[in-house]
């Protein structure tokens, strides 16, 4: 049963949570002055607020319900979202990417497109990554409507609708510095949550060996418990994918370019104060993050071994997206009830809000700007974003039940990021890395890419060819998208003209600015240095691999 | 739109100390959170303990937001914004050599 009894006492917790998160945007209102204090915080905010509001608008749905359906249905395999996927992603982005963000001054990652191809390219991708926004944003607000429905017997239009006005308040009143604040204050309502969930639940399966020994006695078995056992060519695990699919399909291409392209997550490093902070936003973000599977797969887990008949999807209880929640009601007395559930609307509220502000910034500035109205005044630029915020949500209120279809909201997503990111990324980096590239191959390459991974989706849906899971399916649509992007920007970039190298400036790799600016005798401690940060994190996860294998 | 530059100008150093300090936010709703669990934790009955694996994870919860709620309150008031901004500000306006060995 997922139907929880709330006490006033719960019901008191969301209330207070709800007031703090509008008194936040009331307050950054008062420090708006110009369009880039809305859009991108003034670029004024330390590492740490930004670093942790960069798990933060990741934490949401996709993580809190995804990583857990994923950790009960694929075991302790899913830590290569993690360990493979999102950390080495995240180090290359601080160390390696983001001095061309950062030190281009570009306000968003399409106007980077702009810069080193031309408008074509640019106008494509802000319009898909438009479009991707409010899909993403959709499944968080459509996650919060069914979980409150399932366990507080609200209805789900209801459910969005207050949350989605919430985050709709906020957002326009105070801008990227009210979502961005918000977002640091998740998450830590989001460990409050999850930690006493998973220590509850753990002492109750009689703690890690204890949790084991049932894996074992389970579907999942002896291969739930590694993270590469059977991941050989041929061999069976329980993602259905072998390790080329994994460690190039998931790790390489839909990590490095969810984290490194997503403006949603690049967009708070944008927002730090100098350099230094906007390069280890990435980094300090990254220490978290390793832990976090600890947080939603041991519930996967768990809820796999203690709910009967869990995976078969009889009622909602036994559905893999609802491991979590089945915890709470399980195991969760009133009190911390109240905090687990503002948990869960706060994880749903920042992956909305996180979309939603970084939606409204591109379409202020790389569609509304560079194409309809130049050289407006910074209040009028304002208040389009305001428009645009409430068209945003309006959008993701429809998509919500887009995202009603699929069963494992891991793999929906994992869908739309192999549509929209895995091109993405081989754009990118040929950018970046090959000063040759030229503005109509980009364009012809990223065009080329989005359609290689809609029609990989298509044969695989339509079973034209066979692939053992559809999460698997994403992780070669993914494949197919980045090599098919990478070969048709090569060769029609070697039949144009490439741009004039002057103009290529801060925008490729060699050309570099903003790097050599003087640091603050704080930024320079060593502990700051973000290639020391880079390897600690690098490190840490080479040793978890080896004692997961 | 107007070109900005990475130092920081008079108006931003200003703005920052009249930034809301999240840490002191976070501090307070913790702290009341600590305070409500305390309450539940400390009238909790048996069934309460039964459910969660026989502990009483209000009140232990309690004790850890109580805990960081007083951490976060500490540290706002220690290090205020302004001060971090204006030694940021320093390593742009000395003219002290560039990138000096590592203390």
């Amino acid at each position: 049963m997922l139907r929880i009894d709330a006490s006033v006492l719960d019901y008191a917790i969301i209330a207070i949570y709800f007031v703090v998160v509008l008194g936040i945007g009331f307050g950054a209102k008062r420090l708006l002055k110009t369009d880039l204090d809305f859009f991108l915080s003034g670029r004024s905010l330390p590492a740490w607020i930004t670093g942790l509001a960069f798990i933060a608008a990741n934490l949401g749905a996709l993580e809190v319900l995804g990583m857990a359906a994923n950790g009960a249905q694929y075991g302790v395999a899913t830590v290569h979202f993690y360990w493979i996927g999102a950390i080495p992603a995240m180090v290359f982005l601080g160390i390696v990417m983001m001095p061309f963000y950062y030190g281009s001054k570009v306000r968003s990652v399409p106007e980077w497109l702009r810069r080193r191809y031309n408008r074509p390219t640019h106008l494509f991708n802000a319009i898909s990554f438009a479009l991707a926004t409010v899909l993403i944003s959709g499944v968080n607000l459509f996650a919060l409507g069914l979980v409150l429905s399932l366990m507080l017997g609200w209805s789900i239009s209801t459910a969005i609708v207050i949350a989605a006005f919430i985050v709709l308040a906020y957002i326009t009143l105070g801008g990227l510095t009210s979502a961005i604040y918000n977002e640091v204050l998740q998450f830590f309502i989001i460990m409050a949550a999850l930690v006493p969930l998973v220590t509850v639940a753990l002492i109750d399966v009689g703690g890690i060996g204890g949790l084991a020994d049932q894996i074992r006695q389970s579907d999942l078995g002896e291969p739930g418990l590694h993270a590469w056992e059977g991941l050989g060519i041929g061999g069976d695990n329980p993602l259905g994918a072998n390790w080329i699919a994994t460690v190039f399909g998931l790790g390489f291409v839909l990590s490095f370019g969810y984290w490194t392209t997503n403006f949603a997550e690049v967009q708070r490093a944008l927002s730090a104060n100098n350099m230094s902070a906007a390069r280890r936003t990435p980094l300090i973000a990254a220490y978290p993050k390793i832990f976090i599977p600890a947080l939603v797969v041991i519930p996967g887990l768990v809820a796999l071994v203690t709910v009967d008949d869990f995976g078969s999807g009889s009622s909602p209880a036994t559905e893999y997206n609802n491991a979590i929640p089945a915890l709470i009601a399980e195991y969760l007395p009133s009190g911390m009830l109240g905090i687990a559930v503002t948990g869960l609307i706060a994880a749903f509220m920042a992956g909305v809000a996180a979309n939603v502000s970084a939606f409204n910034t591109v379409v202020t500035y790389d569609l509304y700007q560079d194409y309809i109205r130049r050289d407006a005044d910074p209040a009028h630029y304002i208040r389009f974003g305001r428009i645009a915020t409430v068209v945003g949500i309006g959008i993701s209120i429809l998509t919500a039940f887009i995202a009603k279809g699929y069963d494992n909201i891991m793999n929906y997503v994992q869908l739309l990021f192999s549509y929209f990111n895995a091109p993405l990324f081989a754009t990118f980096i040929i950018g970046m890395f090959w000063r040759r590239a030229t503005p109509w191959g980009g364009f012809a390459g990223l065009v080329a890419g989005t359609f290689g991974a809609f029609m990989t989706h298509q044969l695989y849906s339509r079973g034209t060819i066979e692939i053992a899971s559809p999460l698997a399916a994403d992780f070669w649509g993914a494949i197919v998208a980045f090599v098919l992007d990478a070969v048709v920007t090569v060769v029609v970039s070697l039949a144009t003209q490439p741009k004039p190298v002057e103009e290529l400036r801060g925008l490729v790799w060699g050309m570099a600015e903003g790097t050599d600016v003087k640091l603050s005798r704080r930024d320079r401690l060593w502990w700051r240095n973000p290639k020391v940060l880079g390897a600690g994190a690098i490190v840490i996860v080479i040793i978890l691999n080896i004692i997961f294998i | 739109m107007a070109e900005e530059t990475t130092e920081f100008s008079e108006d931003q150093v200003e703005k920052a100390a009249s930034l809301l300090d999240i840490r002191k936010i976070i501090g307070g709703l913790l702290g009341v959170y600590g305070l409500l669990l305390l309450g539940a934790g400390l009238f909790a009955s048996e069934a309460d303990k039964e459910k969660a694996a026989g502990v009483n994870i209000n009140l232990w919860v309690s004790l850890a937001l109580l805990l960081a709620s007083v951490l976060f309150i500490a540290w706002g008031f220690t290090r205020p914004l302004v001060d971090e901004l204006e030694e940021g500000d320093e390593g742009f306006t000395a003219d002290e050599p560039g990138t000096r060995a590592q203390p």
